[in-house]
């Protein structure tokens, strides 16, 4: 596991040019129907991302390192704004890579602030840019960087389940399945913001529900749904790994680090309990079951997690639920009794940063912050 | 956020709805544009082989033996070349629509609906910006099929995907404009479909039909049990026996379906109206008496009460759908319709004369393949920059016509090619 796939990206200030002018139906109630009665937009000229080269960047230090892509930091000659520019190799067999094309497809709808922005598409002779925000790092990194082994304090780690909470859910109300969400794919900018990066796998669904690969979703954050061998799965897949997400922001540990299929089975039914035909119904109809899983009792997650308080407990419990009929969907996860202090929390948090960006502020003159987050 | 508010931050409602004026207006532009710059090639290269002619006099070059298409255009030296008109590049473009659905059946399995779905609004959103003229549809059908592969994770690789398509088209040729077409899509991949509004209502409606239904939050008396009642006494369609409900709504289902997959398609649906306008147009014209009772279900029953919001809501959607409906009733299949595929022939000869040399030559010429639109327009500069050039361009016309001219033999020898071969072919017949 390592540093596949940074989606970085720039902060602020952004590119809210696209966005719909015209709220015109007169119900709010109502879910068809936009009128025609005022022209829409017809721009269909070249858009200004297609004006601007690759030239127009100043490519800075290599990010990472993915299966179609390696991640550059940037700076927009004009503006001075920082980017992430994702480079895709093209197949000279193939065209464009199809994980390219669904990750740009996904992601000029996508428009959410707990969601990296992809401002253009940028194309030379032989290669295509992705140009993102720019984000500091990723999450897996972040953690690295802290002292005490990663363990996050409590604020943060609210903060930052909130955030990625508010992305799943944007994506779910979209009908789009992340399917790979991981420490690496999570990205933190110095003001505390975290956004969901790395679409590449991401895919739409519908009703009814399509049948697909479950080659999906690094192992360690991977259902036991999808483990076993499901291939109608849905929008819970995305909480099961939000939910070891959580669980490793407090210990800076991976909580279901699995070798093969097999083990990452067996770590997860060692804590959560081996389910059954009992607790699960329909388990042993899936292709990977086996009757004779080795038989574990449930234990209770507190025992491994003791700096987590009984609301952060009961959350994960909702999240981590073998079953996934039975795990909290990310629209009732944000409504949780533990988020309801978060406002305070964030208030906090904030003067804590501004008190730190105060004191950095004499030797601040570059452009380039100090890596420490915070 | 209500399924409104999803549509309208989409890529497809933001930069590819229209109302039918700007939707006209756009095409004809395009037209005009493309005519202008196919004239002013053709005129480049008329200079560049008078020029030629004048200064290597008496020296023949290799090509005028045997190209008939270096005399036709020395032919037309006085006279202005006749092109497309905005509703002839429409009419061709609509025939390699229908060529998409019939590619798709070609794999084993079939490439599914949606798929060649994508791939035909792909085509019918390239052609906003872009003239036949300038890139020959058989061109980028193909492209824009296996572009829609990739996009609704369907992909297969392009050495099988090039066996699927019928012709001699080579895994080369299919790459080769998809970035002109990707960049002319603006990287707006995700095209929204009506068939999931489709299956949505059609479940809403089996559920009610069950005694399960829904009642709409702001429609106060309905309950599970009247819903179903209602459901029950909604009148036949005339002429048509009655049924069982279930299999009144199956058969409603298909045939929404079929329309959804053919007219929806063809006609500018999707550039005029929402996905759920459509599908419910398309239902209203399988089961009318069914898609009314739906929009009863949501509007709540009709009402005289002119105060009431509702009121007016209905009457404005009403309006809508009757619209949305005649024009997919405006559609006529290629079987329905042989002479259409006569016009497209008749088009595809027209084409043949008009079609822009500098730029079909780009997009074919091998070793070339997706020449970035910068390039492409610094080339374009360059070689209407300076008479000087005439050089290069000659040489195009050169590579053009035998390219052309190896075609036409090929195409005879087959005799029967999807993507207009036979059209061409039947050129040299007359």
């Amino acid at each position: 596991m390592d540093i596949t796939n940074n989606t970085p990206l720039r902060t602020a200030s952004s590119s809210s040019t696209t966005r719909d002018p015209i709220p015109q139906i007169v119900s709010p109630k109502f879910f068809l129907f936009p009128t025609h009665s005022q022209p829409r937009p017809t721009v269909v000229s070249a858009s200004s991302a297609m004006d601007k080269q690759p030239s127009s960047f100043q490519q800075l230090e290599k990010l990472g390192e993915g299966t179609y892509a390696t991640v550059f930091k940037g700076r927009n000659r004009q503006t001075g704004e920082l980017v992430a520019l994702k480079e895709i190799h093209l197949d000279s067999e193939e065209g464009t890579p199809s994980t390219a094309i669904r990750e740009i497809s996904l992601m000029k709808e996508l428009k959410h602030e707990s969601i990296v922005s992809l401002h253009d598409v940028i194309h030379t002779e032989n290669k295509l840019m992705l140009v993102f925000e720019y984000m500091d790092k990723d999450l897996k990194k972040y953690m690295d960087t802290r002292p005490d082994r990663g363990q996050l304090d409590q604020a943060t780690i609210k903060s930052f389940m909130h955030q990625l909470l508010k992305g799943i859910a944007f994506c779910h109300e979209n009908r789009v399945l992340h399917r790979d969400l991981k420490p690496q794919n999570l990205l933190i900018n110095k003001k505390g913001q975290l956004k969901l990066g790395d679409f590449g796998l991401a895919r739409a669904f519908g009703i009814p529900v399509n049948t697909f690969s479950n080659e999906v979703v690094t192992l360690w954050y991977r259902a036991p749904d999808v483990l076993l061998g499901s291939r109608t799965y849905n929008t819970s897949i995305d909480i099961w790994s939000a939910g070891c997400i959580m669980a490793e922001l407090y210990t800076g540990r991976p909580l279901f680090p699995g070798t093969t299929n097999e083990d990452q089975l067996q770590k997860i039914f060692r804590l959560m309990g081996t389910p059954s035909e009992r607790s699960w119904p329909g388990i042993s109809q899936l292709p990977e079951y086996k009757p004779n899983f080795h038989v574990y009792p449930t234990n209770d997650l507190g025992v491994i997690l003791p700096q987590i308080d009984p609301l952060g407990l009961d959350l994960l419990n909702r999240m981590l639920q073998l079953r996934p009929e039975m795990r909290v969907s990310a629209h009732d996860a944000l409504q949780h009794p533990w988020f309801h202090d978060l406002p305070q929390l964030q208030a906090q948090l904030q003067q804590q940063q501004q008190q730190q960006q105060h004191q950095m502020a004499g030797s601040y003159g570059g452009m380039i912050p100090p890596q420490q987050a915070y | 956020m209500f399924e409104d508010d999803f549509y309208r931050s989409s890529s497809q409602y933001r930069h590819w709805s229209f109302t039918e004026t700007s939707l006209q207006k756009l095409r004809a532009t395009t037209n005009a544009q493309a005519s202008e710059r196919v004239r002013a090639a053709l005129r480049r290269a008329r200079e560049a082989r008078q020029s030629a002619n004048s200064s290597a006099a008496g020296t023949p070059t290799p090509t005028q033996a045997g190209s008939d298409a270096d005399s036709k255009a020395g032919g037309a030296d006085e006279k202005e070349i006749e092109c497309l008109t905005p509703e002839e590049e429409l009419q061709l473009v609509k025939y390699y629509c229908e060529q998409v659905i019939l590619v798709g059946e070609s794999y084993k399995p079939p490439l599914p609906t949606v798929v060649r779905a994508t791939a035909i609004q792909y085509l019918r959103r390239f052609y906003l910006t872009n003239s036949p003229m300038t890139y020959h549809p058989k061109n980028i059908m193909p492209c824009a099929v296996f572009l829609a592969t990739k996009t609704d994770n369907c992909y297969i690789s392009l050495r099988h995907f090039a066996e699927g398509v019928p012709g001699d088209t080579t895994a080369e040729d299919i790459i080769a404009p998809e970035f002109v077409l990707m960049q002319s899509l603006r990287f707006n991949f995700d095209v929204r479909h009506p068939f999931r509004s489709l299956e949505g209502g059609i479940m809403e409606l089996q559920s009610i039909a069950q005694g399960t239904g829904q009642p709409a939050p702001h429609v106060p008396h309905q309950t599970p049990d009247t819903l179903r009642r209602d459901l029950l006494a909604v009148p036949p369609t005339p002429g048509s026996s009655s049924s069982s409900i279930t299999d009144r709504l199956g058969r409603a289902h298909t045939t929404t379906r079929d329309l959804l997959k053919t007219a929806a398609q063809m006609a500018d649906a999707y550039f005029l109206y929402t996905p759920s306008q459509i599908w419910l147009s398309a239902f209203s014209l399988a089961d009318r008496p069914l898609a009314e009772f739906y929009l009863d279900t949501k509007l709540g029953p009709q009402t005289d009460d002119n105060n009431n919001p509702l009121t007016e809501l209905r009457s404005k959607i009403y309006r809508t759908l009757t619209n949305c409906a005649s024009l997919l009733q405006s559609y006529k299949s290629l079987a329905e319709d042989p002479s259409q595929k006569a016009t497209a022939r008749r088009i595809s000869k027209k084409l043949y004369h008009c079609q822009n040399p500098e730029k079909a030559n780009n997009i074919t010429s091998a070793g070339q393949k997706r020449i970035p639109a910068a390039a492409a327009a610094a080339a374009a500069a360059a070689a209407g920059a300076g008479g000087g050039d005439g050089a290069t361009s000659e040489s195009d016309m050169e590579r053009m016509a035998k390219k052309r001219k190896l075609e036409r033999e090929q195409k005879e020898k087959e005799g029967r090619d999807l993507f207009g071969g036979e059209l061409v072919a039947q050129r040299t017949k007359d």
